[in-house]
């Protein structure tokens, strides 16, 4: 018997189950041959190592866990035509299809606006430096002006409604205050009727 | 198509249970001696929630711990598992009892899964650089440096964890599946898709370069 005929009966042989005349020809392999006998050796050290080692078991909550998302992964499945639609269209209506498909209209719309649209003839007087940045200044004012009169709108607005918040206080305090009458300094005696004070 | 029409049941035979437990009626709890496997199997494709409770409940050990000691990482291997039921949950309308138990076909999937994540955290510890594995190596070097032959229990688990990080998947996994999981050397053969005489070649292998590895650190059996 050699080493190669022994590798299939060596496992059996380390774990004690190989049958008794097989078991005798390993062995009597291992007599002569050194290099089998460590693998052995090395085989069995390893086999009554592991043996050794307690069985693992299952984290409780892991069980809860599992449970929990095959529920969710079953009511994702629901029946009727309408659960149909939903996992025929499921591939359909994700974030990234969305983003995918506003961008590919984007790109159309801007492609079309450039390629198919009526294009004005240019000149080359207007890629002249001075005219371009007139135009970029001119532009620019313009977007300066809309600010500053949007800004004062609001300004003016925003005025507008504290004063009448104004009045509207006071003619609410005028009106929440008691009628206190008027005395004359120094009368002890009300004043009489028709009296003159 | 099958499998849609497995998926959509689930809820109405939950649902059944649950008027069932309403009325005080009797929701049948099997104990795994009275369900045979391949019925347990067609109650989950039935959609029977109480089922698949009691399929995580029989398989749930058995996949987490070759997760486990597989990836050497319990968080790692509590994901793993999740995922590998998810896995059983999408194609178990594509079992088929005649090619081979159950077990050895979850154990099969499990066994792909692995494979992936291994490759995964592979090519990510490629592109690591050397300081992340720092620690790791100081760590490699206090278990190496530890001469304690009398290990018990968790110490046993732990340093066998340790040691199975060190042998190539290959040789890992046909070792898990053998000594920790106690697979019939056919199932093996199945589960892995190469022949028996491979099996007991990698086997043989596994154990000598595991027994090496634990002799350096003076392990003593």
């Amino acid at each position: 018997m050699t080493c190669a005929d022994i590798d299939q009966l060596l496992s059996e042989y380390v774990e004690g189950t190989l049958g008794g005349g097989l078991r005798q020809q390993v062995e009597a392999h291992l007599e002569e041959c050194a290099g089998c006998r460590q693998m052995v050796a090395d085989a069995q050290l390893a086999w009554q190592f592991v043996q050794r080692a307690p069985e693992v078991t299952l984290p409780p909550l892991l069980t809860n866990s599992i449970l929990f998302h095959l529920t969710r992964e079953a009511s994702a499945y629901r029946s009727g035509l309408w659960g149909w639609l939903e996992r025929f269209l499921e591939p359909v209506l994700q974030p990234r299809f969305a983003m995918g498909m506003a961008m590919t209209i984007l790109s159309i719309s801007l492609l079309g606006r450039f390629a198919l649209g009526p294009q004005r003839p240019r000149r080359w007087e207007e890629l002249h430096p001075v005219r371009v940045w007139s135009g970029v200044q001119l532009q620019a004012r313009r977007v300066t002006n809309a600010l500053v009169r949007q800004y004062e709108d609001l300004r003016v607005v925003w005025e507008i409604r504290n004063r009448l918040e104004q009045w509207a206080e006071q003619v609410r305090n005028t009106t929440d205050e008691p009628v206190v009458e008027q005395r004359p300094a120094g009368s002890e005696e009300p004043p009489q009727e028709g009296e003159n004070p | 198509m099958a499998t849609v029409a497995q998926w959509w049941r689930w809820m109405p035979a939950s649902a059944e249970a649950t008027q069932e437990d309403a009325r005080g009626g009797k929701r049948t709890v099997a104990s795994e001696s009275e369900l045979s496997e391949r019925k347990l199997i067609e109650r989950c494709l039935r959609g029977d929630q109480t089922a698949w409770e009691l399929l995580v409940s029989v398989h749930g050990r058995r996949v987490y711990s070759i997760c486990l000691r597989f990836t050497g990482n319990p968080a790692q291997a509590e994901d793993i598992t999740q995922e590998v039921f998810l896995r059983v949950f999408r194609s178990l309308a594509s079992y088929r009892p005649e090619e081979g138990s159950f077990t050895v076909w979850i154990t099969r999937l499990t066994r792909n899964l692995l494979i992936d994540h291994y490759r995964r955290a592979r090519m990510e510890r490629l592109s690591d650089s050397l300081e992340d594995h720092l620690p790791k190596l100081e760590e490699q070097a206090a278990v190496e440096t530890r001469t304690d032959g009398m290990l018990v229990g968790r110490e046993v688990s732990e340093l066998l964890q340790k040691a199975l990080q060190h042998l190539s998947p290959e040789l890992r996994e046909t070792l898990i599946l053998r000594d920790l999981e106690h697979l019939e050397y056919k199932e093996i053969a199945s589960a892995l898709r190469i022949p028996e005489g491979t099996v007991k070649s990698r086997l043989n292998r596994a154990r000598a370069e595991l027994g090496r590895l634990l002799r350096s650190w003076n392990v003593s059996p």
